[in-house]
């Protein structure tokens, strides 16, 4: 759970593997560490072994989708205040407000803007307090 | 005496060879016709557009009808995964028929659904209507309880109830590919005004892992049967459907699934209760109606996959659904036969009907008292080696060559079995199945032709009740 | 002792025999075909992933840093591998958007790709001017512009598709003229299509189609308003207005249908106008616009709707007063005594699906002055139009017990167990 205040682990989730691969060479070039998975599973088995300091992940994927994974993050009190930034392609009103009341942190829609999603990241990580 | 018979025989063994070269010279037509289209489809869509077509405004929307009777174990889990739908605009309406059991419950309380006084046009009569639910939460998912009527009733009830300009209908326990309606809307986006019903390729699911309404590998299935029946719907589909979409004379669409203009369909009553192949039966009144108003009008074929259904693993089980697509093929044929050669009808009538009528119907037949043939010439000692090996050689071996060029044809268009193992499988039982499993069908086939004399109806005493596991519809090539 | 055949000459038996060796042939053939088929295709994908697996981090490096390209590509690369390399981008392309666009594009530019594929529209085999058209789409470079446009009038319908739908990603006037164009020519394109791909282009295609809509004919005028719709242009809303008095109906009502989509409310007026048009598909769609705008001063209009003769009018006229706030569910409350029991019906539903019948539901048991005789008197009505599948669900299972006796008692049931 501790990264240096610089850095900080994440877990990537997200069925398309263009993505998956991007986002992990965007962000390990930033100097935070990531684990990638490819369906919701994965994703859920990553992060409970990583123990990540930010979850990044699409909606829609095989297994458990993004909503679900948020609601069961938000329901454990180990992951309740872990930041999720979800990434995807579904722009309508209502799949974004769901997102929210389901306790997301972020929306980034995609097509998404690298260097927007790496200034979230960084903000996002740069809040947590150090060594916590 | 014995000369007279010996006459007979030997007549009997030239029309056998005349006919099965005609049979197999039409085969051989339907199977280029449709390796042109897949070939030009396969190019078409290297790049899918099917991103345009998702996020196009202009697509139309879809209701998508599902007639479910005690299908409480899986409908929950059904509705989910129709949710995940990749599509733009949708409604899922579910009809429950009558069921005795808990699917409505599992709905109403896996949706929290509540009843609501929901206003509809009765354009199509049917059962009395219980009760509409929904819930406020998910204004797109309806479901109607109904008194037991039947699949095309509770189809009829759905369209009632839907209110998108498109409808598509899907079995219970179907399971639809994640693009499946982009793909099979984009002939109405193409020609908007003319399409009335398209169809697509329906796959078997038995042998493949499935995850919440999802297959997530694909398989053959472990025993012999199924196996054959895959070979089968390859060449049902891959030489025979897309040949006769091509040829604007595709007389069925998948009662797995099919997606119509709703319209088009209330005009003409609606599916009907009276028939043992609803689907067909809408599919050739469609094809009647649209002829007879000189519409400008498409039914077509859209070579991709669409859906996946589970298939008989059991052989009497098979006979008996393949009986009921033979009786409703008869049905159909007998109820509309004044499209057999009339102009008005044009391809369909001059040789989509005889089509059907001089092979599908004649043909098992004609196998049948072939083999009788055989054994008798043999018996009376006038066997003709030449005849016996040219009817072996129409008859079985090219049962063959249709069944590997389908493969063939599924390698290089969808390669959903990748394996080499899978491959080698298929073309295994490809030449096995017309040792056997063939024969088997052509007799089942002329079992059902005498129910049919005898006015025999309905699903017969089935394993599961209410709707039965669907597959391409009565006739494949068969 | 053998029979001949009766009708087989030597001859027929021959061609039949012939014939059946070629089946087995070409039977034998196609074995052979499949497994090479496969044998290939599989090797040829191996090393692809393979090569992609070398290059994309490299060039994904690329992608967000500030270098020429050929600094992150081997020396010596072979067409297999500009393959790959297109891949990598068109795929980023697919997923992402600010500098990963412009630096794809700068090395499209600077790999001569666009080139490439520029002049490979010339191409004597249509698969490949296909592919060409799609991939300078998925490029979006001005520069093959006009041989663009001229590929739209190619005979094969897949390369004069891809072409359009190129010129739409490029959006430029000049890219997208063709295109409106396009429109007027049913036979050879669908409206759908070439409608999608100028709402795609969005803003820079309403100019074009305000400056040819005189030009075109009525057919490809509606599809124009459709797009002025989508697009959602306050631009277009004038011609928009004037088009709610063209003579044409259908003129009439896409162009109401449209307004409503783009949901500017001061045209609001207008429309309610709208609603006594002799022709009920105006009439429908002005109701189904009026339904979209944040106003309430349709709300009369749309009332005296809920009588219209035609359903599809009272339908939507119900629907547009849900959205309505307060103003829309007091009409629709007092269309409950209506005489025509088509618009009360309606009303119900509506009243149901808006959740305004839960808060009167749960008003039974308001102390508040007024509350609960005012419930009482909906529920009356609803009891009298016989719209109580709902209500008789909700006096079985409503968590409060007062409620529920209250309804039971109204509805004539039998008085629920405590």
């Amino acid at each position: 759970m501790t990264g240096t205040k610089a850095g900080g682990k994440i877990v990537v989730a997200d069925d398309d593997p263009i993505v998956l691969k991007f986002l992990a060479a965007l962000l390990k070039d930033a100097g935070y560490e990531v684990t990638t998975a490819e369906d919701g599973e994965k994703a859920l088995s990553r992060i409970r072994e990583a123990q990540p300091d930010l979850v990044i992940m699409d909606l829609v994927m095989p297994y458990h989708d993004g909503f679900e994974i948020t609601r069961s993050l938000r329901n454990s009190p180990a992951t309740r205040q872990l930041p999720i930034i979800i990434l995807s392609m579904k722009d309508r009103e209502s799949d974004v407000l769901r997102c929210f009341e389901l306790g997301a942190d972020d929306y980034i829609r995609k097509p998404f803007n690298a260097l927007e999603l790496l200034a979230r990241v960084k903000k996002i990580l740069d809040r947590r307090p150090a060594g916590a | 005496m014995r000369h007279l018979l010996i006459d007979g025989v030997v007549l009997f063994n030239d029309f056998v060879l005349l006919y099965f070269i005609a049979l197999n010279a039409t085969y051989l037509f339907l199977f280029f016709v449709s390796l042109i289209e897949v070939l030009k489809f396969v190019k078409r869509t290297f790049f899918s557009d099917y991103e345009h077509i998702l996020a196009s405004d202009l697509t139309w929307p879809i209701s998508i009808l599902v007639p479910a009777h005690n299908e409480e174990k899986t409908i929950v889990e059904t509705v989910r995964s129709l949710q995940m739908v990749n599509y733009g605009e949708f409604e899922v309406v579910i009809i429950n028929d009558g069921s005795t059991d808990r699917t409505l419950r599992n709905l109403v309380e896996a949706f929290e659904l509540r009843r609501l006084d929901k206003v509809y046009r009765r354009s199509i009569p049917t059962k009395n209507i219980r009760g509409l639910y929904g819930n406020l939460m998910m204004p797109n998912l309806i479901v109607i309880d109904k008194e037991k009527g039947g699949k095309s009733d509770a189809l009829n009830a759905g369209i009632n109830v839907a209110k998108f300009p498109l409808f598509c209908s899907v079995d219970a326990d179907s399971i639809i590919e994640e693009n499946a309606l982009l793909r099979v809307v984009k002939p109405f986006m193409e020609h908007p005004l003319e399409m009335v019903a398209v169809g697509g390729i329906v796959r078997i699911a038995n042998g493949c892992s499935v995850h919440e309404g999802r297959v997530t590998d694909i398989r053959l299935p472990d025993s012999a049967l199924p196996i054959f029946q895959v070979v089968e719907y390859l060449r049902a589909f891959l030489t025979g459907r897309i040949g006769w979409s091509v040829m604007r004379s595709l007389l069925i669409i998948s009662g797995a699934f099919g997606l119509y203009k709703k319209s088009e369909v209330i005009e003409i009553g609606g599916y009907d209760s009276s028939s043992d192949t609803e689907d067909l039966e809408l599919v050739v009144r469609l094809h009647e109606n649209c002829r007879r108003k000189r519409a400008k009008y498409r039914i077509v074929f859209v070579p991709d996959p669409v859906c996946w259904t589970e298939v008989p693993t059991n052989m009497s089980v098979l006979i008996r659904q393949r009986n009921r697509w033979h009786r409703g093929l008869l049905q159909s044929l007998w109820r509309h036969k004044a499209i057999l050669f009339n102009p008005r009808f044009g391809i369909i009538g001059a040789f989509a009907f005889p089509y059907f009528l001089f092979f599908e119907t004649l043909g098992p037949f004609v196998e049948l008292l072939g083999y009788v043939a055989v054994t008798l010439s043999v018996v009376l000692g006038i066997i003709n080696w030449e005849f016996f090996f040219l009817f072996v050689a129409l008859a079985v071996f090219y049962g063959v060559f249709l069944s590997i060029a389908a493969i063939l044809l599924e390698e290089i268009s969808f390669r959903r079995y990748p394996g080499w193992l899978d491959l080698t499988k298929l073309v295994v039982y490809g030449i096995l199945e017309n040792f056997g499993y063939r024969q088997i069908l052509s007799l089942s086939k002329v079992q059902a032709f005498w129910q049919f004399l005898r006015h025999r109806r309905g699903w017969g005493d089935m394993q599961r009740g209410g709707f039965r596991k669907r597959g391409p519809g009565a006739a494949g090539a068969a | 002792m053998t029979q001949p055949f009766v009708l087989s000459t030597a001859g027929v038996y021959d061609l039949v025999v012939n014939v059946l060796w070629t089946v087995s042939t070409v039977f034998l053939f196609l074995l052979v075909v499949i497994i090479v088929n496969k044998a290939w295709r599989e090797s040829r994908e191996g090393f692809a992933e393979r090569r992609r697996a070398e290059m994309e981090p490299a060039l994904f490096r690329y992608v967000m840093g500030t270098e020429p390209v050929e600094k992150f590509i081997p020396s010596g690369v072979s067409r297999r591998d500009w393959l790959v390399l297109e891949k990598v981008f068109f795929d980023l392309l697919r997923v992402a958007r600010g500098n990963v666009n412009t630096r794809a594009r700068e090395a499209f530019e600077s790999l001569g790709m666009v080139d490439h594929y520029a002049g490979q529209l010339d191409s004597r085999r249509w698969w490949l001017r296909a592919e060409a058209a799609e991939k300078l789409g998925l490029m979006a470079s001005e520069r093959p512009t006009r041989r663009l446009i001229e590929a739209m009038t190619d005979p094969i319908p897949e390369v004069r598709i891809r072409a359009a739908q190129a010129l739409g990603g490029i959006g430029t006037p000049e890219a997208l003229r063709p295109l409106v164009g396009a429109l007027r020519d049913a036979g050879r394109w669908s409206a759908i299509r070439v409608g999608g791909m100028l709402i795609a282009a969005g803003d820079d295609a309403v100019d074009v189609l305000l400056e040819e809509f005189r030009n075109l004919p009525d057919a490809a005028r509606i599809s124009a308003i459709d797009i002025f719709g989508r697009i959602k242009s306050l631009r277009a809303c004038r011609l928009l207005l004037d088009l709610l008095k063209d003579p044409a109906p259908d003129l009439r009502a896409r162009a109401a249908y449209a307004l409503g989509m783009i949901g500017d409310p001061t045209n609001a007026g207008a429309l309610a106008g709208c609603l006594g048009d002799p022709e009920w598909s105006v009439r429908a769609m002005a109701a189904k616009a009026l339904g979209r705008l944040r106003e309430t001063e349709s709300v009369p209009a749309l009332s005296a709707a809920l009588s219209d003769p035609q359903w599809w009018v009272r339908a939507n006229a119900a629907e547009a007063l849900r959205g309505k706030g307060g103003a829309g569910q007091d009409a629709l409350l007092h269309v409950l005594d209506s005489d025509d029991p088509y618009a009360a019906q309606q009303s119900v539903q509506m009243l149901q699906e808006s959740g305004v019948l839960d808060t009167f539901v749960g008003m039974l048991v308001s102390t508040a002055a007024g509350e609960q005789t005012r419930a009482l008197g909906v529920m009356a009505k609803l009891v009298k139009l016989r719209r109580i599948d709902l209500l008789t669900e909700v006096a079985r299972d409503h968590p409060d017990r007062m409620v529920r006796q209250r309804l039971a008692a109204l509805l004539g049931l039998p008085a629920p167990v405590a």
